[in-house]
Formats: structure tokens, sequence, C-alpha cells
């Protein structure tokens, strides 16, 4: 056996270019294989990390019915809203859920001194917090009666701080949003991006006081927290009852799990990743045939060379194995070097492209090799069983 | 009479050029026996090579029986054959046929690697025959730095590696100038003396007149197959 690999490694050796090149269409397409599975897995990872932060446990509560499929109807438009009591009933009713945490969502002009920006505004209850993980730094958060009394109270990320004050102290002081003044009460933590969304770019300011900013009694989306995740089907199924209770029986409302998301979102993942690294697969098929052609080339060129073997005694299946050895060794060496290439460049986009998530996962660099060599074995049996079969008369005679 | 190696009755093969046959061996039958050393002779075309095609089991005959030491060719798989060719035969071509990207050493190994004999084994066997042949100064060197005379030494070495049963030699000294062929056809006097049996094909009479038996093939049937008195040279 190892006689065997030999001879073919010596084969292979002898036309080191033509040998080379062949092997380069395998390389190629393994290195594709595994660059483009790489950035397809390390997408799916970062989209999972960043919604597994938020929390597993989180139902997301939004106005009007869109878990159906295909155009809703036109008055569907007019779907009936969410509002702060439609929280409080459910603070107060629920048994399952943990924390209820209801959001306005708008912009506004921040304006300090001479500086002054467009910044999300975010209306929220002290629940936020722990609903969505985010804590305060410096100061404190909003409170409930904060909330309550519609205080012009504001809590701040890090780029707004940073950006408007620099090495200041923001804690007091006062800033106008959207022409209203406000006192900055609290300093988030730095959380940084996240799924294209800047953290720390946000101001949070308490609910009723940003319903009166916006002239608005809308609730954008309510936050729900579940005892754990366990119980978020239950918390799920008791939201929808308490909720049809307070909207006439009618389900004008969707409620959303943060599993059901992540799962969705890594199905549609997982399928692109499978995509792209099919369509790379494309060019190992190519590179297979190059391998099958020369693998004929060389059959034709050694016509005489396999009659001399088969004179001496090589019986049919030593000539098959030779030059099956011979495509599998270009093939798999190539898988080898396509993996290691693949890899290095996955692993070197991070450096140049830090904001570029790739993971290069086990399963794709085994595929990659197990086809690679599974291409030599494939595009080679063919020119090997036509060696094999060589009458050994015509084949010594051949000039 | 000695032991039977090779036994041929009523033979015949033919070749098909389109739908049109020819004939290249008709009614043929011959029998060799251990430590002869016989010359088949015959013009270009007369059908030699083809009866030592079959004789070493590299074809197969249309009709008639052929019997390899006692085992009927006939019924033999090509993997039986395979295994005929490389244990049992050794072949001395007129064009060397050696690979030129192996070494002599190499080369001469070839056929003990197909019969299974380990690394090591195969050699010192190796070793031993092209001593015996007298290119135990060149077993590195590739088939292109040989002189002719060398190359089928080596030939000559590979066929013999095995201890064949007998050795067929198609116009080994065709290739060869005179002194040459003479060194070459001494060496297959001395293997005959220490026991072998050859079988030569050759057109070339002074070939022929140095053995113990000549078979005359014509227009594909054997015409005189005569044995003289002496056996060696």
């Amino acid at each position: 056996m190892i006689d065997i690999i030999l001879m073919a490694l010596e084969s292979i050796m002898l036309n080191k270019v033509r040998s080379f090149l062949t092997m380069l269409g395998v390389v190629i397409g393994v290195a594709s294989v595994i660059l483009l599975v790489s950035l397809g897995e390390g997408t799916r990872e970062y989209v999972s990390h960043e919604l597994m932060g938020v929390g597993t446990n989180l139902l997301v509560i939004t106005p009007g019915k869109t878990e159906t499929t295909g155009h809703a109807p036109p008055q569907s438009s007019t779907s009936r809203k969410l509002t702060y009591n439609d929280t409080m009933y459910l603070k107060r009713n629920a048994f399952t859920l943990k924390d209820v945490a209801p959001i306005v969502i708008g912009t506004s002009k921040i304006k300090y001194r001479n500086r002054s920006r467009d910044i999300l505004t975010l209306g929220v209850t002290n629940s936020f917090q722990n609903v969505r993980n985010l804590h305060v730094e410096i100061g404190s958060f909003i409170t409930d009666e904060d909330v309550e009394f519609h205080r012009k109270v504001v809590v701040i990320g890090r780029t707004v701080k940073k950006e408007l004050f620099e090495d200041e102290n923001p804690l007091g002081k006062m800033v106008w949003l959207a022409g209203v003044k406000y006192r900055i009460v609290g300093i988030m933590e730095k959380k940084g991006v996240s799924l294209g969304f800047d953290i720390d770019d946000l101001v949070f300011i308490p609910l009723l006081s940003a319903q009166d900013l916006f002239d608005t009694d809308k609730i954008t989306e309510i936050l729900v927290e579940a005892i754990n995740a366990e119980t978020v089907d239950m918390a799920k199924e008791e939201t929808i009852q308490l909720l049809k209770k307070r909207h006439d029986n009618k389900e004008d409302f969707s409620v959303v799990t943060q599993a059901s998301l992540l799962s969705t979102l890594n199905t549609i993942l997982k399928v692109l990743t499978y995509v792209i690294g099919a369509i790379a697969g494309i060019s190992l098929i190519v590179g297979g045939i190059g391998i099958m052609n020369i693998m004929l080339v060389s059959v034709q060129e050694r016509t005489k060379e396999i009659g001399i073997r088969k004179a001496i005694g090589a019986q049919n299946s030593d000539i098959l194995k030779q030059f099956l050895f011979e495509s599998t060794i270009i093939s798999s060496f190539g898988g080898v070097t396509g993996i290691l290439i693949g890899a290095g460049i996955a692993y070197a986009i991070p450096l140049f492209f830090p904001v570029v998530p790739v993971k290069v996962s086990l399963w794709s660099v085994i595929l990659a090799f197990s086809f690679s060599a599974a291409v030599g074995i494939f595009f080679g049996a063919f020119p090997a069983q036509k060696a094999a079969k060589l009458n050994p008369v015509e084949a010594l005679m051949y000039e | 009479m000695g032991e039977t190696i090779i036994e041929i009755k009523n033979l015949f093969k033919s070749y098909y050029i389109g739908h049109v046959e020819i004939p290249a061996l008709k009614k043929i039958n011959i029998a060799v026996t251990k430590n002869q050393y016989l010359v088949i002779k015959g013009q270009s075309g007369s059908g030699k090579s083809t009866l030592m095609h079959i004789i070493g089991c590299l074809d197969r005959s249309d009709s008639g029986s052929y019997y390899f030491d006692g085992h009927l060719v006939e019924e033999l798989s090509d993997l039986e054959l395979a295994e005929i060719r490389g244990g049992k035969i050794g072949f001395v071509f007129q064009s060397f046929n050696l690979i030129p990207r192996l070494s002599i050493l190499k080369n001469v190994e070839l056929p003990l690697f197909y019969l299974g004999i380990p690394g090591g084994e195969r050699s010192a066997l190796s070793r031993d025959a092209l001593t015996r042949v007298g290119l135990e100064h060149r077993l590195t060197h590739s088939p292109a730095e040989l002189s002719g005379g060398e190359k089928q030494r080596a030939a000559i070495a590979r066929a013999i590696v095995t201890n064949p049963s007998i050795i067929l030699a198609d116009e080994p000294t065709g290739n060869l100038d005179s002194k040459t062929g003479e060194d070459i056809l001494k060496i297959f006097d001395g293997i005959h003396r220490d026991g072998g049996t050859i079988l030569i094909v050759t057109h070339n009479e002074k070939v022929a007149e140095r053995v113990g038996r000549i078979v005359t093939i014509l227009d594909g049937e054997i015409v005189s197959d005569i044995e003289m008195a002496r056996t060696t040279p």
C-alpha cells in the first residue's frame, strides 16, 4: 500500500507544473467553500449571539396582527393601538410574566449649549433596564415615579455624553430635548454596536414624558419577560388572553417570542450558508473535471508503461490503484492546501475588517476535505478504469 | 524428457481488420520442457510474436489448448494470468521496455513488488540479479544513462529476479550491435547452464545456431522443429 502511494507520489512529482495546475482547481474550490461558509457561519453566530444577549425569555408585543401571511386587508391599517393602560393591566394580572416594559420610540433634537444632534429617543419605564439587560453606569435610571409624574429627566448613552459633553460631567446638567428642558440623571454603561444599532447613541426618558413629547398616547411596542425560558410559551398564551380581554376579544396585536425570531433568523442564515457553500462547491466539481482530464492524458502517455507493468505481473487492480491514488493524492493535497488558504483568509479578514464576522467551522473543513478527496476518487475512477482495462499486448506495442 | 512447462495443442489465433479475418496462427503444436534452450525462428509477419504473446499469457488463443505448468490457460482468469506472468514468466523485449523514470534497481524490483515481496527482500534479490548480469555498479542510474547492452542486461535481470519457470525473449539482440548482442546471448547461455529454460523469438540465424532446438514458423504454421544433439555451446 505504502509502495503504491510512493509510486503515485513519484508520478505526481515528475510532472510538477502539471500536477500543481491540476491541484490549483481543487485548491480554489475548497478555499472558496471554506471562506464563504465561514462568512455565513460567522454571520449566523453573530446574529444569534446578539439576539441571545437580548434574552430568549423575551416576548415582543406590537400593535396589529402581523403573523399572517399574504396581504392584510386594507382596514387592518386602522389597527388598535397599544396603550400604557394595556401595560399596567398586564403587569397587574399576569402570573407568568416577570416584567413588562413598554417603549415609545421617536427621534428628537438634543441640545446642550451650542452643540446639538438628532437622537433616537426611547420613552421607557424602570422595567426596561432589567428586561433589556442594559444598565446605568453613573447616576440612576428612569424610576416609576419619574414616569408617573411626567418628570423631565433623561438618561443618556455613552456616545451622546461624549459628543455633547466631552470630558465634562453631565450629571445634573440641563439639556434641550425637542425644545423641552430635561435634567440628566444617569449615564448608561458602554454597550457598543449591536445588530447595526448603536446602543450608546440613545437617550431614555420617562414613558409618559415621551408620550407628551411626541404628542401621542400610543406605545410603540411592549417587551415582556417570561419567568424563564421554559415558560415562554405559557407567557405568550397568557399575554394574548389578557390583552384580548382589553381589546374587545380581538387579537389585533402580535406577540413574537425572541426564540421564534431567533430560530427563524437562524434557519434563513443556515440556508443562505448552505447555498453559498454549494455554489462554491461547483468550482470544486470543475476542479474535479480538470483532474479527470489530466489523468486521461496521463493514462494515454503511460500506455506503454502500463503494458510493461502488466507484462511483468501487475494485476488490473494494481494499475487501477496506482492511478486512483494519484488522482486522490492530487485532490486531497489540493483540499488541504485549499483549507489552509481558505481558513487563512477567513482568519485574516477580521484583522482588516473587524466588523465582518467570520467563523471557520469544523464541519465545513471536514466536509470540504471529504468532498475534495471524493472528487479525486470520482473523477479519477474513469481514467484509472481505462488504464486498468488496457489490453497488455496493445499497450506494449503502443509507441 | 524433463518436466513439461509448456504444452500447446491445435492452437488457432486470428486478427480482424474491420470484418476481414487475418489468420495469425494455424494449428500450432509445441511443447517445451524444463531446461530447454530453444528458438522460435521466423520472418516478420510469420506469427512468431503472436505466439510469444500467447505463450507469455499476454494474449489468449481463439481455439486449441495451452497448458502452462499443468494449468489450462484458457480457463484462467485475468488475475491468474497476471500471477503467472509475474511469478513464472520472465520477459525480455527487443526495445528493453524499462520504465524510464525508475532507477535500474527499481525497475528490477518491480516484478517482486507485484508479487507482494517486502521492500528489504526485494532490494536484496534485485541486487543479486543485477550482479549476475554484471550491472551491480549501475543500481541508481536511470535507463537513459545506460548503453543499449546495459539496458538489455537490466531487462534480463528483471526477467530472472523472480526465478521464473521460463524466460521469453523477443528479438533480444535486435536493437544491439553484433558484439553486444553476443554478450547478451552469453548471459542467456549462462542462465541456461544454471538450469534455466529459455525461449527466444528471433529472425536472426546466428542466434538460432547456438541453441539446442529450432522451431521455424512460416505464415502462422510450424514448418520445422529440429532438436540438435548438443544443448549448450
